[in-house]
C-alpha cells in the first residue's frame, strides 16, 4: 500500500464521515482513527503504517486512554498468581475480554484484572510485586 | 430407587430437629404435603447420609443422632442471617470451594450462596500456597457476595471476615482468638483460620467476591505438622461441634457483611481492633516479592492499611504482604 492509495481512504473516510478504518495483512496493519478528532493511531505491527487524519478539534485523551488496561484499586501488581508460575500474560500474547492479565492485592484481597477488551499485550508497564495506585497504567494493549 | 430431592430431606432434617420428641409420619406428610411413603422414602434417605433416626409404629420418628457433616439442613436449622447463607451447598469433596464458588458466581449465583465441602482435595491460600483441609476435621466454605462498592473499599470486606470468624470461634470454642492484620485468626500466635477472598471487577465496580474460610477445627497435630498453626481440637482439648461453628460463622460474616452494605467502616475498624493482636507490636511486614519493612503498627488507616512507625520515626503503610509480629 503506498502513500496516494492511504490518501484516497482518508479522502473517503471523509466523504462519508466514517471515524476510524482499519485493514490488516500479513506483517502488515493500517489504522486509521479520528475518535474526536484524535490523531490515527500507531499499530504496533512489524510494517504498520500511520497517517495523520486532519483533526478538527486537539485529540481526545480518551482515545489515548482506551488502549490501556488500568488498576481498579490500590494494591499491589502481580503478574502471575504465584511467586513459581508464569505470568498470566506475556508481550505479544493476544487477549479477549475474559483474559486474566494480573492479579492486583490490597489488603490480602486478591483481585483478577481482566483485559476486558480484545487486543494484544504491547508493553508490561508495571513491575511484579510493585506498589500501584489506583488508575496506574498496568499494560498497553493494541 | 428415585433420586432424592435434597431440599426435602432437609425439610424432614428441620421438622425432626426441631421437635423434642417422636413426630408421626402423618404430621409429617401433611405439613410437607407428601405422601407417608414418600416421607418413610426420605428418613431411609436422611440413614444413608449418616442420620440415626427411630421409627416407632405409633409414635413416629425421632432424631436420635445427627451426622458430623456441614449438610445444610443442619447448618441452615435456626440460622440468624439475612444474606449469607439463603441458600447453602454442600460437597463431600471438592478441589477448592472458593474455585466452585467461583463457579458459580459467574454462572449468576446469587449473592449469599455458601459452598461448603468435608475436605479439599486442593484446598488453596493465597499465591499457589496450599491449605491442609481433611475430611470432616476443618470448616471449609466459600461465600459469594456481590457489594455494591468500588474495588478500593473490598479490604474491608477482609478485616470482616476476619473479625467474623474470631467471633465465632470465640462464641462457640470459648476460645479467645485474635486477629493478625489483616485477616489470620490465631490462638497463641498460631493460625486457626485462614481467609481467601477473590474478588472479579469490571471497570470500577465489583461484579461478585468469593470469601473463602477454612477452619482448623478437630484436626490432630499429625495434621498439622511442620505448619505453624493449630486447631481448636487441640487448644481446647476437646472436639469441637463443626455444625454450630459453621453456623456462628455463618451469622457473624452475615453481620459484618451488613455493616459494610451500610458503609459503617468506622464500626468495622473499632470491631477489627478490639480482636486484633498486631497494634502496638513489633512487626516485620515482607512484601510477596520479598523487600522488607520493621517497625512498630500504630494502627488503620481510613482504607483498613496497617500503618507502622518506622525506626527512623517516619510512618508507613503496608497494603499487603506478609505480616509478622517479632
Amino acid at each position: 500500500m503506498n502513500i496516494k492509495e492511504i490518501r484516497e481512504i482518508i479522502a473517503l473516510m471523509n466523504e462519508n464521515e466514517v471515524t476510524e478504518f482499519t485493514i490488516e495483512r500479513e506483517g502488515f496493519k493500517l489504522c486509521i482513527r479520528k475518535a474526536g478528532g484524535a490523531g490515527a493511531v500507531a499499530a504496533p505491527a512489524p510494517a504498520a503504517v500511520s497517517a495523520a487524519v486532519p483533526a478538527p478539534a486537539p485529540a481526545a485523551a480518551e482515545a489515548a486512554e482506551g488502549q490501556y488496561i488500568v488498576s481498579p484499586m490500590v494494591g499491589t501488581y502481580y503478574a502471575a498468581p504465584a511467586p513459581d508460575a508464569p505470568p498470566y500474560v506475556k508481550v505479544g500474547q493476544e487477549v479477549d475480554e475474559e483474559t486474566v492479565v494480573c492479579l492486583i492485592e490490597a489488603m490480602k484481597v486478591l483481585n483478577e484484572i481482566k483485559a476486558e477488551r480484545k487486543g494484544r499485550i504491547v508493553e508490561v508497564l508495571a513491575e511484579n510485586g510493585e506498589p500501584v495506585e489506583f488508575g496506574k497504567k498496568l499494560f498497553r494493549i493494541a | 430407587m428415585t433420586a432424592v430431592d435434597p431440599d426435602r430431606e432437609d425439610v424432614i432434617v428441620g421438622e425432626l430437629l426441631g421437635a423434642p420428641a417422636y413426630v408421626s409420619g402423618e404430621e409429617i406428610a401433611r405439613r410437607l404435603r407428601i405422601s407417608r411413603t414418600a416421607v418413610w422414602n426420605r428418613v431411609n434417605a436422611l440413614r444413608r447420609l449418616g442420620f440415626q433416626v427411630e421409627s416407632h409404629p405409633h409414635l413416629g420418628y425421632r432424631l436420635v443422632r445427627a451426622p458430623d457433616a456441614l449438610l445444610p439442613a443442619l447448618v441452615s436449622h435456626g440460622l440468624v442471617a439475612e444474606i449469607v447463607g439463603r441458600r447453602i451447598l454442600h460437597f463431600e469433596e471438592l478441589r477448592s470451594t472458593n474455585d466452585e464458588a467461583e463457579r458459580l458466581a459467574r454462572a449468576g449465583a446469587p449473592e449469599g450462596t455458601v459452598v461448603v465441602a468435608e475436605r479439599q482435595s486442593a484446598g488453596r491460600g493465597r499465591m499457589g500456597r496450599a491449605w491442609v483441609s481433611p475430611p470432616r476435621k476443618g470448616i471449609y466454605l466459600s461465600v459469594i457476595l456481590r457489594p455494591a462498592m468500588p474495588p478500593s473499599r473490598t479490604a474491608f470486606l477482609t478485616l470482616c471476615a476476619a473479625v467474623a470468624a474470631a467471633d465465632a470461634v470465640r462464641r462457640c470454642a470459648g476460645l479467645r482468638a485474635s486477629v493478625k492484620w489483616p485477616n489470620d485468626v490465631r490462638l497463641g500466635g498460631r493460625k486457626v483460620c485462614g481467609i481467601l477472598t477473590e474478588l472479579a471487577t469490571e471497570a470500577d465496580r465489583i461484579n461478585h467476591a468469593v470469601v473463602g474460610v477454612g477452619v482448623n477445627v478437630n484436626h490432630d497435630p499429625a495434621d498439622l505438622r511442620g505448619l505453624e498453626a493449630t486447631s481448636l481440637k487441640i487448644e481446647s482439648g476437646g472436639e469441637v461441634e463443626r455444625v454450630g461453628l459453621a453456623r456462628a460463622l455463618l451469622e457473624e460474616l452475615d453481620g459484618g457483611y451488613a455493616a459494610l452494605c451500610a458503609g459503617r467502616y468506622g464500626d468495622i475498624v473499632r470491631r477489627w481492633l478490639e480482636v486484633s493482636d498486631t497494634i502496638g507490636r513489633r512487626i516485620r511486614a515482607e512484601s510477596l516479592t520479598g523487600e522488607r519493612l520493621e517497625g512498630v503498627a500504630t494502627g488503620l488507616d481510613e482504607d483498613g492499611c496497617l500503618l507502622i512507625r518506622l525506626e527512623g520515626g517516619a510512618t508507613k503503610r503496608i497494603t499487603g504482604g506478609d505480616v509478622r509480629i517479632i
